[in-house]
């Protein structure tokens, strides 16, 4: 974990253990990231699904994109190999810098009337320009 | 694209006549994404991203002119 510490990935432990159970296990083993406490499942019933036996979330790994996408989810978390594991995926899933011969990454968004535009929808069909601006009735 | 939301945009859209659709980044996730950033005042910067169909970045223009855009996207596409 401490290799995605000074690049710009934050990571987030979540549990359905409460704050007080989450604290001590940050003492004992000074992680150096946040555990968010998912007392109500929430959270672990939207993303990793709940172990009914256990009462408790699913081991799952999420890797989220500053554009809010998810770009790669691991189910078949390796507790001794995650931080390396979570180091590769993060490089392999997540966009990398923008710059020509690249792939650009994918992004959906809706235009004036609400119509619903996502970019690999064009893929094998249409080129596509993206022209960002600083504001509306700037020129253009 | 810009941060604008959707009532600006028809707005905009309508009194300039644009035949393409504006979209909305009103998180600026966006921008974000495609580092089009770099603009005070939690703007979107002027740049323009052009994609292929195999869904490749084939041109990246940081230096926009507002003016001479649209010729030169065409004499952009004219060239390949």
């Amino acid at each position: 974990m401490s290799q995605i510490r000074g690049t710009d990935t934050v990571v987030l432990g979540v549990s359905v253990d409460d704050e007080a159970s989450h604290k001590k296990f940050q003492e004992e083993e000074k992680f150096g990231f946040p555990l968010l406490a998912d007392t109500e499942f929430a959270v672990s019933k939207t993303y990793s699904g709940i172990m009914e036996r256990f009462q408790a979330s699913n081991r799952a790994t999420f890797v989220i994109d500053k554009a809010g996408y998810i770009r790669a989810i691991d189910r078949d978390v390796n507790t001794q190999t995650h931080g390396a594991d979570l180091v590769e995926l993060i490089e392999e899933s997540i966009p990398g810098p923008i710059e020509v011969g690249r792939p650009a990454p994918d992004m959906i968004a809706s235009d004036e009337n609400g119509e619903t535009y996502q970019l690999s929808s064009f893929k094998e069909k249409k080129n596509v320009v993206i022209a960002f601006y600083p504001k509306d009735f700037t020129g253009g | 694209m810009s941060v604008q939301d959707a009532a600006s945009h028809k707005q905009f859209a309508e009194e300039n006549n644009l035949n393409f659709p504006l979209l909305v980044d009103t998180g600026r996730h966006i921008s974000l994404l495609f580092g089009a950033t770099d603009q005070p005042d939690g703007l979107s910067s002027r740049i323009t991203v052009v994609i292929d169909k195999d869904g490749q970045i084939i041109k990246l223009d940081k230096e926009v002119n507002a003016r001479t855009h649209g010729k030169d996207l065409a004499d952009f596409f004219q060239s390949r």
